[in-house]
């Protein structure tokens, strides 16, 4: 026996129904490819009850709203749905990038953007694009609800903020404006069927003119214990103008202040310098995506 | 935990069946519903032999709870055609292309370019390749995958099929014929071992050692029979006959006995009704350990006061080649190049993890399994159950990769030792990760070459020392180093020849047969060397082979003189003129 009760949630409020009823034995799960997974290998606390999140209607889809003020997405979205979403390539694209990234096809159709963020890996192939975009999260609980900024859902490796009897069940971020744009790097071993040795999401905002940085932010994974936020590399080419110089000194603050460790993916020294190649690859595509000779 | 009655919608069919909780669609599908089409290769959702579609749209279906499925339309191979009159165009065109190998990872393949082209008339090369790139296959390459779905792509949007390979009019030379089984692997109906089952069948399971090296103190298996469900719980001394295999030597215990010499040994196996209680009496059995010193490295297990892995001491085998005299050799050299090489265990990795169903017919044994050596498999399951050969029958199923590693013992033994002495008929399927510890490797090798050489890039010495890491047991071994030594020059004739290779047990995963058998690991050592020879005399890669290469005439390393049938010089010319005419490059 893997777990004791399996329950396809109909409602958010449902989940906290169950919630209260199995009483610290309940674990929410969306897509289940690494749960399941889990489960399947350490065996389990007796009873232990799922509550499948992944077809809550209200948790699922992409939006634009009427005043293009927000991207919204439900955090049961898969990472497919991501990947071939025209809003999202439109107007939040390393998310869309970076969701196409993640395992294989079998993989994508089942996970969700919420359990990538969720599952609180320092790389996630959604976390660190969503990051970049400067989202936030929308933590639901029995007595109300609140939008944190992404970044602050991770605490240690595979351990969120999130309590468990609360919910993230929405992100929402920026659109992308006419003269801005994002972009992902991903170094991995191969194409498929693997976490990324280094993963950088750069989201950038020109001016009108396009010559110099207005808004810069910068994810990176997995060089710390968390998601890692790049902002003396971002506050340095902000109101800079664009340049290759530029772009070179804020990869190198990026590498300077990485603390990548040595794992089968790859050793510490290593992604350190890629961190620079990396970075300074991502923010590249960006400006010359909006048109900029460099 | 309550059983639950769900509606699964599989192939336009809802179907009522009770599951429990934490069923997973795979075996809803598998045991349930009886279409075995969909495998179990990894159980963790990476190999995509267990790919179904779930809303048109690929999933792995080993990591898919049942209950979630119910609502939702199942489509497993089986519903998109089954039959000669009836195929999916990709059904077809993998049985024309080529495309079915092994079968095993077929069906998943079929269903994840089904999606593909559901929503994608006229995908281009990247396109398919990443539609597949969650479906793991072993054997093809993938290249006729990709042929096969781009032509299944063309008869779906109502193209004349591609031009027809060119084949003769009469005659059987010269033509193409279809794979004999492909029609049952592109259905799903080709029948493996794990696909089988028999009336009142059990389960069995196998405890192994979590320790290198270490010598058993106790076995209590008391507990593990509590359950009137646990059938059988089996040590070392329920084995009626020998508890010795080996192809080449007899040094392997089938259940351990006082010692374990590798993490993952056998040390006793589980009968039981269903397999929760198979993993339910491996649980309860309590074996005391001492542990011993290990050793993992070659170099550290041939010395004197290392560890001894076998009584008998660490070197295993010793194959020495002597031609001409090496030290005349070396003198007459103008160049002489050293170099030390290591390579890496590799393990097969086949998708369909070892698999045996055994029942007694009629006084006879019979294994049902994947296999690579069924004959083998009889005489050593015979003299396992102290039976004359006559009545021991080993049927081999459909085989789901194998590439040397099925050619050794896996389930078998065990399933039939259970069956044997239970009288029923008993599966033993192998986790991955049993697979994976278990499975006898490519050997891990550590190389020292020396070539000399005259100035015009001829070789007049080699001197080469092989350490193999045989790990725990022989198992291939020896022949793998015969051939590994025999081999390691490669291609090219030398008038002195000293070759010394050792294969020596450690406390490391066995290393065994595997595709290449001990070639492949020579093979870059001796074309590195070729080369800078090459370098050194000003000559091209292809020149400095040509002068040394084998031709009709030549001794070998092991004084053959070969007459007829030497292919080395003929392919290096014509693959050399076909590479420089493609390269456009003047030849140098």
């Amino acid at each position: 026996m893997r777990w004791e009760t399996y329950r396809v949630t109909k409602s958010i409020a449902e989940v906290f129904e169950c919630t209260d009823h199995f009483q610290g034995k309940a674990k929410v799960i969306a897509g289940g490819t690494d749960l399941v997974v889990q489960l399947l290998e350490r065996g389990q606390t007796a009873g232990l009850a799922l509550l499948d999140i992944s077809a809550i209607p209200e948790m699922r889809g992409i939006e634009i709203g009427d005043d293009r003020k927000w991207i919204t997405v439900g955090a049961a979205t898969t990472m497919t749905e991501l990947a071939q979403s025209e809003i999202i390539a439109r107007y939040g694209r390393a998310l869309g990038m970076g969701a196409s990234c993640m395992g294989s096809p079998q993989i994508r159709n089942m996970a969700t953007i919420g359990g990538n963020v969720m599952s609180a890996q320092p790389a996630g192939d959604g976390s660190i694009p969503l990051i970049a975009l400067g989202a936030e999260a929308r933590v639901v609980s029995p007595k109300g609800e609140k939008w944190l900024a992404v970044e602050k859902l991770f605490v240690d490796v595979g351990k969120s903020s999130v309590p468990s009897e609360q919910i993230v069940t929405h992100f929402r971020f920026k659109p992308h404006a006419e003269t801005a744009t994002s972009s992902i790097q991903r170094l991995a071993k191969r194409r498929a069927f693997t976490l990324p040795t280094l993963l950088v999401a750069a989201a950038v905002r020109l001016d009108e003119e396009k010559r110099s940085f207005e808004d810069v932010r910068i994810a990176i994974g997995p060089v710390a214990r968390t998601p890692w936020l790049a902002r003396e590399a971002a506050d340095g080419l902000r109101g800079s103008p664009v340049s290759h110089e530029a772009i070179q000194k804020a990869s190198v603050e990026a590498r300077l202040g990485a603390s990548p460790r040595d794992s089968i993916r790859g050793g510490a020294d290593y992604r350190k310098a890629m961190v620079e190649v990396l970075v300074r690859r991502a923010v590249t595509e960006c400006v010359e995506r909006l048109g900029v000779k460099l | 935990m309550s059983p639950r009655k769900i509606r699964l919608n599989v192939n336009g069919i809802v179907n009522e069946i009770t599951v429990s909780e934490d069923t997973l669609l795979l075996d809803a599908l598998r045991e349930h519903l009886g279409l075995t089409g969909a495998k179990r290769g990894c159980g963790k959702g990476e190999c995509g032999a267990c790919t179904v579609l779930i809303d048109d749209s690929p999933v792995m279906s080993c990591i898919y709870p049942a209950i979630k499925a119910e609502g939702r339309s199942v489509v497993t191979i089986e519903g998109i055609g089954d039959d000669e009159k009836v195929l999916h165009p990709l059904q077809r065109q993998f049985v024309e292309k080529g495309a079915v190998q092994c079968g095993f990872c077929t069906p998943g393949l079929i269903l994840s370019s089904k999606a593909l082209l559901d929503r994608n008339a006229r995908p281009n090369e990247l396109e398919i390749r990443t539609a597949i790139s969650g479906n793991l296959c072993r054997c093809t390459g993938y290249t006729k995958v990709v042929e096969a779905i781009g032509a299944a792509a063309g008869e779906l949007r109502g193209e004349a099929a591609s031009s027809k390979r060119r084949e003769p009019a009469s005659g059987a030379i010269g033509r193409s014929l279809t794979r004999i089984d492909s029609l049952g692997k592109v259905t799903g109906k080709a029948v493996f071992t794990d696909d089988m089952t028999l009336p009142r069948m059990l389960f069995a399971g196998v405890l192994r050692s979590p320790h290198p090296s270490a010598r058993i103190v106790s076995i209590d298996r008391a507990a593990a029979l509590s359950h009137p469900g646990i059938r059988a719980v089996l040590t070392a001394e329920d084995i009626p006959g020998s508890n010795r295999f080996g192809i080449i030597v007899k040094d392997q215990p089938y259940l351990a006995v006082d010692r374990v010499r590798f993490v993952g040994e056998a040390i006793a196996v589980v009968a039981a009704e269903t397999k929760e209680l198979v993993q339910e009496g491996l649980d309860k059995i309590r074996v005391s350990y001492e542990a011993l010193p290990a050793v993992f490295d070659p170099w550290e297990a041939m010395k004197a006061d290392a560890p001894k892995v076998h009584e008998g001491g660490n070197i295993q085998h010793h194959r020495k080649i002597r031609k001409g005299n090496i030290e005349e050799g070396l003198a007459r050299a103008d160049i002489v190049i050293e170099k030390t090489f290591s390579s890496q265990t590799v393990e097969h990795a086949y998708i369909e993890p070892e698999a045996a169903l055994a029942h007694m017919d009629q006084g006879q044994m019979v294994v049902y399994c994947c296999s690579q050596a069924p004959h083998y498999y009889r005489n050593e399951i015979a003299a396992m159950l102290a039976f004359p050969i006559s009545k021991v029958r080993i049927i081999r199923l459909a085989t789901g990769g194998g590439f040397g590693g099925k050619i050794e013992l896996s389930a078998q033994p065990y399933a039939a030792l259970c069956s044997y002495i239970t009288g029923k008929p008993v599966k033993y399927v192998f986790t991955r990760e049993e697979s994976v510890f278990t499975s006898t490797k490519r050997h891990a090798f550590d190389m020292h070459y020396k070539f000399g050489a005259t100035n015009d890039g001829r070789l007049t010495a080699a001197h080469v020392t092989i350490v193999s890491n045989g790990g725990a047991y022989a198992s291939y071994g020896p022949a793998v180093l015969t051939r590994s030594a025999t081999m390691a020059i490669g291609p090219y004739e030398c008038p002195n020849v000293h070759v010394d290779a050792y294969e020596v047990y450690t406390n490391y995963p066995i290393g065994g047969a595997m595709r290449g058998f001990g070639a492949p690991q020579m093979s870059p050592c001796h074309e590195a060397i070729i080369d800078e020879i090459g370098r050194r005399c000003g000559l091209s890669p292809i020149e400095v082979r040509r002068r040394n290469m084998l031709r009709p005439g030549s001794s070998t390393t092991t004084d053959q003189i070969l007459e007829h049938g030497v292919g080395a010089l003929e392919t290096l010319e014509r693959t050399s003129e076909r590479a420089w005419r493609s390269s456009g490059k003047e030849e140098i």
